[in-house]
Parts: C-alpha cells; sequence; structure tokens
C-alpha cells in the first residue's frame, strides 16, 4: 500500500513538475476543425436492391465531424473526433478519442481510440481526406483489419540522412467487428455483395436476418499489429505492415442447430505511396490467413487484398481513379471508380465519383454520388 | 510617326514599371530580436512556416505566426513561399489535423498583431506587410 502511494506520489510530482517546465515556454494550442457532407446517391440496375430498399436514389446528410484537437503541453496532445455517418451505431460516433505523449520523434505512445494506422486508406475515413467519396470496400465491409481500435499504440520515426527515415508502429487493442452495418445514404455500401443476386427471396431473408442481429450490440475482439516503414522526404512512402487477431464465428449446420468456433485471422501487407509534381498515387497489396478452429463445419480462407488509387490535380481540378480486387471469404470482388474532385475554396469541395462493379454472377450495374463538402 | 514611337516607348516603359510593381516582394519575414539567424531560403522559411521543421539551429523551439487567411499579404506569402494557394495550405493543415499529425500555426489579424505576438516568443517567426514598418523584431532576408 505505501509502496504503491509512494509510486503515484513520485509520479504525480514528476508529471507536475514537467508540466511546470513546460509550463514557462509552453502556450496551449487548441484547435478545431469540421465539415460536413451533403451527399447523393444513384445505383442503376440493381433490381434486388430497388425491390427491396424501395428506392434508388436519395439525397442526405452523408457525413458531419467535429475535430478538436488539445495540445497543453508540447508533449502531451489529445484529440478528438466526432463523426455522424447515416446507419452508424452510437458507439462509433466517437470514431477517435486519444492521447498521444512525444518522449521523442523516435518515441510517441499514444492511447485511447485511434483509427488504425497500418493501411493509408484508413486515413480516408473523414471526408477531407477522402478524394472520392464511398469508402474502399474494405474498409466498410471490414475485412482485413478495422477501422479503429481502442488501445495503445507506440510510433516513432528516426531521420537516416536529409531524405530518408524509418518508421514504426505498434499496436494492440479491442475493436468492434461490424461486418453486414450498412453505409452510405441509401445503405447499399457494407452490404454490396448482398444485393448483387438475382433472388431477391434470398437476399430479402439475408437482409432480415442481417437487421434483426443489428442491435447495436456487436462483438468485440482484442488485435495487434505493427508497421515498419521507409519515408523518402515527402515523395514517397513503403511500408510493410501486419494485423492478428483471434475472432469467433457462428453458423447454421442446420435449421436448429449453431456452431461457434474461434477463427485465427493473419494478415500482412506492403503499402506504397508517392506524392511528386500533383500526383498522388497510393498502392497496396495485402495477403493472410484466416483458419478455424473447427475445420470440420467452417472452412479456412486464403486472403487476397489489391487497392490503387491515382490523383493528378491539375489547378483547383483532381480527377482520380481506383481499383479494389479482393478475394476471400466474400468470394471474388472488384470495383473500379472514376472521379472528380473539385476545391474551389478551401471552405468548398465538389465530388462526383462513379462505380463498377465487376462481379460475373449479375448483370452490369453502375453506383453514381454526388457529394458537396462544406470545412471549416 | 515620332509621337507613335514615343507612345510605343512610354507604353513598353510603363509594361516594364508595371510588372516589377506586380513581382515585387509583399513581405517581409520577421524572427523575434534575439534570434541570431541573417539568412533563410524560402524553403526553410517554408518549412517552419508548415511546422515541418520545429527547432532553429540553436535548438529553440519554433513558434509560426501566419497572417488572416483573407489577407493579401498571405496570398503573395503563400504563392512564392509555399508555392501554393491559401486555400492550398489551409488544406493541408485539414489533412494534418484529421491525420493527428500537427495543428496550423495560429493566426493574427493584421501586421501589428503578428509583430506583437514575435516581440512575446523568443522562437517565433512571421511575415509583415513590406509596406509596415518591423518595430521591435528582425527582419530575416531571403536567400
Amino acid at each position: 500500500m505505501k509502496k504503491t502511494t509512494l509510486l503515484i506520489a513520485i509520479l504525480s510530482l514528476t508529471f507536475h513538475l514537467a508540466s511546470a517546465q513546460e509550463a514557462e515556454e509552453w502556450k496551449t494550442e487548441i484547435f478545431t476543425t469540421g465539415y460536413f457532407a451533403l451527399n447523393s446517391e444513384y445505383i442503376h440496375n440493381l433490381p434486388v436492391f430497388e425491390e427491396i430498399k424501395g428506392n434508388n436514389y436519395g439525397l442526405n446528410i452523408g457525413e458531419a465531424s467535429v475535430l478538436t484537437s488539445l495540445r497543453p503541453l508540447e508533449k502531451l496532445k489529445i484529440n478528438s473526433v466526432m463523426t455522424y455517418k447515416p446507419n452508424l451505431i452510437w458507439d462509433q460516433i466517437i470514431a477517435e478519442m486519444s492521447a498521444e505523449w512525444t518522449f521523442n520523434e523516435a518515441f510517441k505512445l499514444k492511447a485511447g481510440r485511434f483509427l488504425l494506422p497500418l493501411h493509408p486508406a484508413n486515413s480516408q475515413y473523414y471526408a477531407p481526406m477522402n478524394i472520392g467519396i464511398a469508402l474502399p470496400v474494405f474498409i466498410t465491409n471490414h475485412v482485413v483489419f478495422p477501422l479503429n481500435i481502442n488501445g495503445i499504440v507506440i510510433s516513432g520515426r528516426a531521420p537516416l540522412n536529409s531524405t530518408l527515415a524509418v518508421c514504426y508502429q505498434l499496436l494492440g487493442g479491442q475493436y468492434t467487428k461490424m461486418t453486414r452495418q450498412e453505409a452510405g445514404i441509401l445503405g447499399f455500401f457494407g452490404r454490396d455483395g448482398l444485393y448483387m443476386s438475382e433472388n431477391s427471396q434470398q437476399v430479402n431473408t439475408m437482409v432480415e436476418k442481417f437487421d434483426n442481429e443489428d442491435d447495436g450490440e456487436y462483438p468485440q475482439f482484442f488485435g495487434t499489429g505493427g508497421k515498419l516503414c521507409l519515408e523518402m522526404g515527402d515523395i514517397a512512402k513503403i511500408g510493410v505492415a501486419g494485423f492478428y487477431s483471434i475472432e469467433t464465428l457462428n453458423t447454421f449446420i442446420d435449421p436448429t442447430t449453431i456452431v461457434e468456433t474461434d477463427i485465427e485471422l493473419i494478415h500482412y501487407g506492403i503499402n506504397f505511396i508517392l506524392n511528386s509534381n500533383n500526383l498522388i498515387m497510393k498502392l497496396s497489396a495485402w495477403g493472410g490467413t484466416e483458419t478455424p478452429n473447427d475445420t470440420q463445419n467452417f472452412d479456412s480462407y486464403v486472403v487476397e487484398l489489391y487497392y490503387g488509387e491515382i490523383s493528378y490535380t491539375i489547378n483547383k481540378l483532381t480527377p482520380y481513379t481506383k481499383v479494389e480486387v479482393i478475394n476471400g471469404r466474400m468470394k471474388t470482388w472488384t470495383r473500379t471508380s472514376f472521379g472528380l474532385n473539385y476545391r474551389p475554396f478551401f471552405e468548398t469541395t465538389l465530388k462526383l465519383e462513379y462505380h463498377r462493379y465487376l462481379q460475373e454472377y449479375v448483370d452490369d450495374f453502375d453506383v453514381f454520388q454526388l457529394s458537396a463538402v462544406y470545412s471549416f | 510617326m515620332k509621337t507613335t514611337y514615343r507612345i510605343f516607348l512610354i507604353t513598353i516603359w510603363m509594361l516594364i514599371g508595371f510588372s516589377f510593381v506586380v513581382s515585387a516582394q509583399q513581405y517581409k519575414i520577421i524572427v523575434h530580436n534575439s534570434n541570431t539567424t541573417a539568412n533563410l531560403s524560402k524553403k526553410q522559411v517554408s518549412a517552419y512556416l508548415l511546422k515541418r521543421k520545429t527547432r532553429w539551429p540553436d535548438k529553440k523551439r519554433v513558434y509560426p505566426v501566419d497572417l488572416s487567411s483573407r489577407s493579401s499579404v498571405r496570398i503573395s506569402f503563400s504563392k512564392e513561399i509555399h508555392r501554393k494557394s491559401v486555400s492550398q495550405v489551409r488544406a493541408f493543415w485539414q489533412q494534418s489535423v484529421f491525420a493527428g499529425k500537427a495543428s496550423p500555426p495560429s493566426e493574427k489579424n493584421n501586421d501589428q498583431a503578428v509583430i506583437q505576438y514575435v516581440k512575446t516568443h523568443q522562437g517565433a517567426i512571421g511575415y509583415i506587410s513590406n509596406k509596415t514598418k518591423a518595430t521591435g523584431v528582425k527582419v530575416i532576408n531571403i536567400k
């Protein structure tokens, strides 16, 4: 008891002294920013979706976020992002809430909820960070790794010379598995694969099943991962990353019997970002295995994920294209997107995006999106 | 003919003169009086203002300060130093904040407020109009 009291006293005193020393020079920084986006969607030639949802177009608030960054000490940064998106569960309205302590540039410790920093596309969760409108399929469908995690991350960056630097991130924590959660103003994204069928009765049964399961109580699992990267000035960044977790999976083996198993997920990949002369290119290739304990009732899968995004800014206009290929539990999944991002002023961004899903088991259909983002 | 020739020459002279006026630097870089730096390149100034460099050579912390985004001096400064429009720089800060990297420098409404900030912060760096007298602060030469 005495030892604990003494330890707390020493820690408090150290923190107080550090704060006092910082306070001599440091002026508290506080910064608030945000945005809201008005989105419009139109889904062309997907009869099953239209039949079940009763609509294939819509206009609504697609997203709104407020970010507050507080830096009371030079070494301490507190960040929070509150986000609204249609169909988002209450728990995920707090997209980020974390405190980071910088011991030095090579060693930082962050605790709280934060976007998983293993893939460049995860940061596209916020409209101003996303050149397009829709999030990548692997984010809305929670493939390979979660969007955010509640835990800790140790990160750092060390320069090798004037242009090269190495960086790393090691993290662990609990995350919410939210597969089958609807995204977008029509609720199409996140369940995209479900509607790519010609059997509307079967799809309707699945939709009802998912809706009944969707009571806002999603399972939580523990995961751990890391990233090692090499930065070449502001021009290029290459990194290798991995994520490990154990989740549970259940299935009906007959109409009345449900079985459950633990499934070991091992995913790893390589990310590359090029940012040169108005050209931004993001490429990544991920793979992995998903192995259940119960191999009698569940299948093992090998997962592959390829993501590419290229944009080129000409004055205020940025045309871009994206392609995603996913092989795994969701079968093969390919989506190509083309779009225009126009930002005449800081406050106003207009986006137009077109998606084409290249599946074999459904007639060709298209998704069009339009977004007006106001930043403040 | 002579009159036409004279008008032509005067027009050329005025055009050249006007182009000098337009391209003349509209801002000057200021730092705290105790700062020992005498010259900076445009790239270095940009790095300090965008918080890519956070320490002076003597290890003092850098406190960048911006003018309001509506200021014509900031428009000129952004174009020449960052090679970006003010909107692009603000978009850079927005992305930086959402990525959890850094928040933008504090913004002041006028030159006097920038001078006051620089006077009271040892590691401060800012910019003001070329026409404003930089009293109590040090003006840095751009290499």
